[in-house]
């Protein structure tokens, strides 16, 4: 067994009536890579940001490096050599890349209070060239870049004073598969090099990738530990919820099943710059798989078929009545519905009432005469959240206050509420935990068998194996390849045709 | 704690407001502290009489002259002076008079900004059985100065007698040998320019001068500037011009597009209307000849004729109607004494002595146009003490 | 808590004042005649901050009312005649008119609805000074009409119907999601520039109304009719803790409170006879009091 780095035994966290980590107890070796993974709010983030230092824990007692361990802040950690990245923007807007590197470190830079620009771009320049950030310029301000290249610079920044613990939380999900790629790279390239990582994650299939060791939580308390060969989702998810997962996760059945009509069609659709010449028709009660990487136009090829993106050519029929879906508004009155990946900015209204969020789209159908009348809302509401299972207090609560699983909850009931015969959906479980994502599954399969169509674009591979009826990849803006569900598709395959 | 201390500052707040309405100000008593709660006396019964001011502001030169002196007047004569100031629309005066008349305001003084006002607040006060009195403004529209006449509560009307002012300016010229002008007029719906481009006209008509052209007046420096322009491209035997205004950027305007034109300096001349920024200036340059300016005294004669009507003096039984003539200044030297001594707040021309003899029971309107017919140079020459 | 606090400082500021002015002015507060002066004072503003409450709601400020207050004004009153029923609805036309191009300028021009709302602003100051000075613009029998059950009736069936419009219905509702989101509100369906153009439609239709109560109040047309009224209808809102950038946290309430504020602070100090000085001071002081408390800067701060 390797050396213990850090060791934080019977550690208690409370916010105020929420007991956030219950008794939990957690070694950090050299060399090592360890996994945290449980459900939202079994602790896992609390944990770690308590050993980065960015609050101090209720009870408990950590020990770094053999001497005792208070941390008053991130940067005090920072300087003992821990460090840590989390999912949020961790550069701040209004400095420039080097500043932003050497933040709270501009003393070695400077003399009578006067910080050396010079000397503190060159420090930079050297650290951004040792983690492939050849391309960056230290003297732009950050704001310049892009939040993927941004969240590389904020890594290269951990790593440029070699730490002795890595925290890496929930840092993967918003990257993009070269994102990930890197940092993959990096955490293999500390391993070498002696440092512990940490790894907080959703996606499974990571975890199982890297990690030597994986700890499950579950609310707040330990649940297990598990190494080796024992590192695999199934075992993972089952500890995480607690409960054998009915069997299913995904969906049931190995065959592509829908029938035989036609409900869209989409005919040679382009936008300029993004993607061009997309052909595809969705049949009555099929689940239409959208692969490729993040960059390929999917996204936006989805936001256009919706009507939000004004094609360069081509167009997009709903075969009933033969409409073209030209606004946003002409979509939604035919029943067509659409839910973005960027839940929080693009789907939900955050100030605002779940009530209101649910039948935002509905009104017409609620009307009495000429008035919505809030009784009607709130009926609506109440039997469409009932109908997700949103865990809230009621309806006239903030959408805002919600977790993240909840949040898409209220997305879908929204757009059940509408009576949507067709979904288009981006990234549907993004982000989600483990029990949410199983829900949202299985009601997805409830709406292929009623015949209700549904188009979605995944950027995980094993989701659109496990869902769709059939997979189209799209790579650089063009369709590539068609596949047919079957039990012996595997990523591979699909990463072929998309990369 | 936030909400706490919040609370805190919004009453600590109010108690300041508070405590500002009660502290005695200029003509000002406490509203309530006088009054322990109880007694039933009135304001008009054995308190001093409220007067209500609706007035355009206290900052520029005549606005704060007219307040320090009427200020001092209700000091002197022993009554409370209640402001309502900054309203230029005829909505936010009658605005204005309700509101004084429900803080027990016995009359109300007002500058009406627009010839309704006249009317509207005639209504208000005589629904309130308050007197009011106005200045500086004529009533042009009939159906308004007949029902406004009609007003039992109406006292006195004083307003700019611009017409032989006008005529005096061109006189000036007409003195200097001048025979060709362009004018300069004003808009023909407002009162006071109406006198004013008659005065111009028959001026120029009594003393045997040509107006050569004419273009309307405007605040907007842009036009003047192109008036004046055209008027030296179109009239170069033009040799002087008359103006009917110099407020608002106007005799500014005149003279830079003078002194820019190229034109030696001071080959045209300007006899404009009302005093501006850099008069003296073009005095000693030679290019301004005729100046006039000075209606505070208006102001002071109404508002003193209405305190008077206030105590139970009544000088007539319909409305007192009086003029004024703005002092005429023709050179340098006059214009100097005017800048100094005339709308400067802290010079006090009507001594208190003189503000007392003009309320009272044997107080005739011939009083009150003596005073206004005395307005001149030498009158304020004499008031501060010169030669 | 702090949210709560926030919701009913502008109702405590309403009470607070109303209660320290009726104790402190020996019942000249309350007296009838006082009372009906600050209903007609306000209407005008009231009116006008109906339809303003709409456009706010989406997250955008109506700079306009004043010289469409004045442009609808002169207009109406060149073609009517001095026909008050005419003059009325003449009235509400230019007023949708004026909101019409403002909407349109800011939609298909793409130019910030405050910059839209300023050009229609000097627009149609500058047509009114042009038309008013040209010609005498009374209207003496508009003033037959400004009587305390007139103002009543018209501030009671605009508020009521603007209330059920805003609270009630689609074009309501949908101001509030448009200013809490644009993006999610464009993706649930919503015709931003549809919705858009009705509030300042409506915000027209009360302009337009505001302009007739102002003709009535003040007899006549001037080059300053309507002066100022974009201002005085922002510091009303912001008064009654209207949030700044709109969104579902609008309330038609902020009307009334934020109004009724206003117009009671000013008769108050007049009755007090404060120093005409310390006047402007007291104003700002209380607005800028109430306005820092009722910010809502948590709406600012961007998820995670």
């Amino acid at each position: 067994m390797e050396e213990v780095v850090l060791r934080a035994k019977n550690m208690f966290k409370d916010f105020g009536a929420t007991k956030a980590v219950v008794d939990v107890t957690i070694e950090v070796r050299k060399g090592c890579v360890l996994g945290l993974v449980g459900e939202n709010g079994s602790g896992k983030s609390t944990l770690s940001s308590m050993i980065a230092g960015v609050y101090p824990p209720t009870k408990g007692e950590m020990t770094y490096l053999g001497k005792e361990y208070k941390p008053k802040s991130v940067l005090d950690a920072r300087k003992s050599g821990i460090q840590y990245l989390t999912q949020e923007q961790g550069t701040i807007d209004g400095m420039t890349v080097a500043e932003n590197i050497f933040l709270g470190e501009e003393a070695q830079f400077s003399k009578f209070g006067n910080v050396n620009m010079r000397k503190l771009n060159q420090h930079a320049r050297e650290i951004l060239n040792n983690n492939g950030l050849d391309y960056v310029d230290p003297s732009k301000p950050i704001e310049y870049y892009s939040f993927e290249d941004r969240k590389m610079i904020e890594t290269a920044r951990s790593l440029s004073q070699q730490p002795n613990i890595l925290i890496i939380d929930e840092t993967t999900t918003a990257l993009s598969q070269k994102g990930r790629d890197r940092i993959y790279e990096i955490i293999a390239e500390q391993k070498e090099k002696g440092t512990a990582v940490v790894i907080i994650s959703h996606a499974l299939d990571e975890i199982e990738m890297l990690c030597d060791e994986v700890m499950v939580l579950r609310d707040g308390a330990y649940i297990d530990t598990i190494r080796g060969d024992e590192i695999n989702p199934q075992i993972m998810r089952q500890k995480m919820i607690g409960r054998e997962l009915g069997g299913l996760y995904y969906r049931g059945d190995v065959e592509s099943t829908y029938e035989e009509e036609v409900v869209l069609s989409v005919e040679n659709l382009s936008v300029g710059g993004l993607f061009s010449g997309i052909s595809f028709d969705l049949h009555k009660g099929e689940i239409l798989g959208i692969g490729g990487l993040s960059e390929c136009g999917m996204h936006e090829l989805l936001k256009t078929v919706f009507g939000a993106i004004k094609p360069t050519s081509g167009t997009v029929r709903i075969i009933e009545g033969g409409i073209h879906l030209t606004s946003t508004a002409v979509s939604v009155k035919n029943k067509v519905a659409y839910i973005p990946k960027d839940r929080d900015k693009e789907s939900l209204f955050q100030a605002t009432s779940i009530k209101d969020n649910i039948v935002a789209v509905s009104l017409d159908n609620l009307k009495t005469g000429m008035f919505i009348l809030p009784k009607a809302e709130k009926k609506m509401a109440n039997e469409e959240a009932a109908r997700m299972e949103v865990k809230m207090q009621n309806v006239e609560q903030l959408a805002s206050d919600l977790s993240g699983g909840n949040k898409q909850k209220v997305v879908l009931a929204k757009w059940l509420a509408n009576n949507t015969k067709i979904f288009i959906m981006d990234c549907p479980t993004r982000g989600i935990d483990v029990g949410v994502k199983a829900k949202i599954y299985k009601l997805m399969d409830d709406l292929k068998h009623q015949g209700i169509s549904i188009l979605m674009v995944s950027e995980e591979m094993i989701e659109l194996i496990g869902m769709a009826d059939r997979i189209i990849t799209i790579k650089g803006g063009k369709q590539t390849r068609e596949f047919i569900r079957s039990a012996n598709l595997t990523e591979a395959d699909i990463i072929e045709a998309i990369v | 704690m936030k909400k706490l201390i919040s609370m805190f500052l919004i009453v600590a707040m109010l108690c300041t407001f508070a405590a500002c309405g009660s502290s005695a100000d200029a003509g000002g008593t406490s509203p309530s502290s006088s009054n322990p709660a109880g007694d039933t006396t009135t304001d008009s019964g054995t308190d001093k009489y409220k007067i209500g001011m609706i007035w355009y502001g206290n900052t520029d030169a005549m606005g704060g002259t007219f307040y320090a002196w009427a200020n001092r007047a209700a000091e002197v004569l022993d009554v409370e002076l209640v402001w309502a100031l900054g309203s230029y629309t005829t909505a936010d005066e009658l605005a204005d008079c309700e509101n004084l008349i429900n803080a027990g305001c016995d009359a109300i003084y007002f500058i009406p900004m627009d010839t309704a006002a006249n009317l509207q607040l005639g209504n208000a006060c005589q629904e309130a059985g308050v007197f009011w009195a106005i200045s500086n403004r004529d009533i042009i529209d009939k159906e308004i100065y007949e029902a406004v006449y009609a007003n039992p509560y109406f006292v006195t009307h004083i307003y700019d007698n611009s017409y032989d002012v006008c005529k005096d300016m061109v006189k000036v010229l007409a003195d200097e040998g001048y025979t060709k002008v362009c004018m300069i007029s004003g808009d023909p719906t407002d009162a006071m320019m109406v006198d004013r481009n008659a005065g111009f006209t028959d001026g120029c008509k009594e003393y045997g001068i040509e107006i050569l052209g004419t273009f309307q007046s405007s605040t907007d420096s842009a036009v003047i500037v192109d008036g004046v322009s055209n008027f030296l491209t179109l009239y170069p035997e033009m040799e002087a011009i008359l103006a009917v205004s110099g407020t608002a950027g106007v005799g500014e305007a005149i003279i830079s597009t003078l002194e820019g034109s190229g034109k030696e300096q001071g080959s045209i001349k300007v006899a404009a209307f009302d005093t501006f920024s850099g008069n003296e200036k073009a005095f000693e340059d030679g290019w301004l000849v005729a100046s006039c300016g000075g209606y505070t005294s208006e102001c002071l004669v109404s508002f003193l004729s209405l305190i008077n009507r206030v105590k139970g003096n009544e000088v007539s039984d319909s409305v007192t109607t009086l003029t004024l003539a703005p002092l005429l200044i023709t050179s340098a030297e006059e214009m100097e004494i005017f800048s100094q001594y005339v709308d400067n707040p802290e010079v006090f021309l009507y001594s208190d002595e003189v503000i007392k003899s003009l309320v009272g029971p044997d107080v005739t309107a011939n009083d009150y146009q003596a005073i206004l017919d005395d307005w001149s140079i030498e009158f304020v020459k004499k008031a501060v003490g010169i030669e | 808590m702090r949210k709560q606090f926030r919701k009913i400082v502008p109702l405590a500021g309403l009470v607070i004042l109303i209660a320290v002015f009726s104790l402190t002015t020996d019942g000249k507060f309350t007296s009838a005649n006082n009372i009906r002066s600050i209903i007609m004072q306000s209407a005008i503003v009231l009116v006008a901050a109906v339809g303003t409450v709409f456009v706010m709601a989406h997250n955008n400020l109506d700079f306009s009312l004043g010289g469409a207050c004045a442009f609808s004004s002169v207009a109406a009153y060149l073609i009517s005649g001095g026909n008050m029923y005419l003059f009325f609805i003449l009235c509400i036309v230019f007023g949708v008119l004026c909101g019409l191009l403002t909407s349109l300028i800011h939609i298909k021009g793409r130019v910030p609805a405050f910059m839209a709302g300023m050009c229609i602003m000097f627009a149609g100051r500058g047509i009114a000074q042009t038309a008013v000075a040209s010609r005498s613009m009374l209207l003496v029998s508009a003033t037959k009409l400004n009587n305390l059950w007139v103002f009543i009736a018209i501030i009671a069936v605009v508020f009521t119907i603007g209330f059920i419009l805003f609270n009630y219905t689609k074009i309501g509702k949908y101001q509030k999601l448009i200013g809490t989101n644009p993006k999610a509100a464009e993706l649930s369906g919503i015709s931003i520039s549809k919705y858009k153009m009705l509030a300042f439609i409506i915000s027209g239709v009360t302009v337009g109304i505001a302009a007739w109560l102002t003709i009535i109040r003040s007899g006549s047309v001037s080059a300053n009719t309507g002066l100022n009224l974009e201002i005085d209808v922002l510091l009303a809102l912001s008064l009654g803790g209207i949030p700044m950038s709109g969104g579902s946290a609008t309330k038609m309430r902020s009307v009334f409170i934020g109004t009724l504020i206003y117009f009671i602070l000013n008769n108050g100090l007049t009755l007090w006879g404060l120093n005409a000085n310390y006047v402007d001071i007291v104003k700002a002081a209380f607005f800028l009091f109430t306005v820092t408390i009722s910010i809502d800067r948590s709406q600012k701060t961007l998820i995670e």
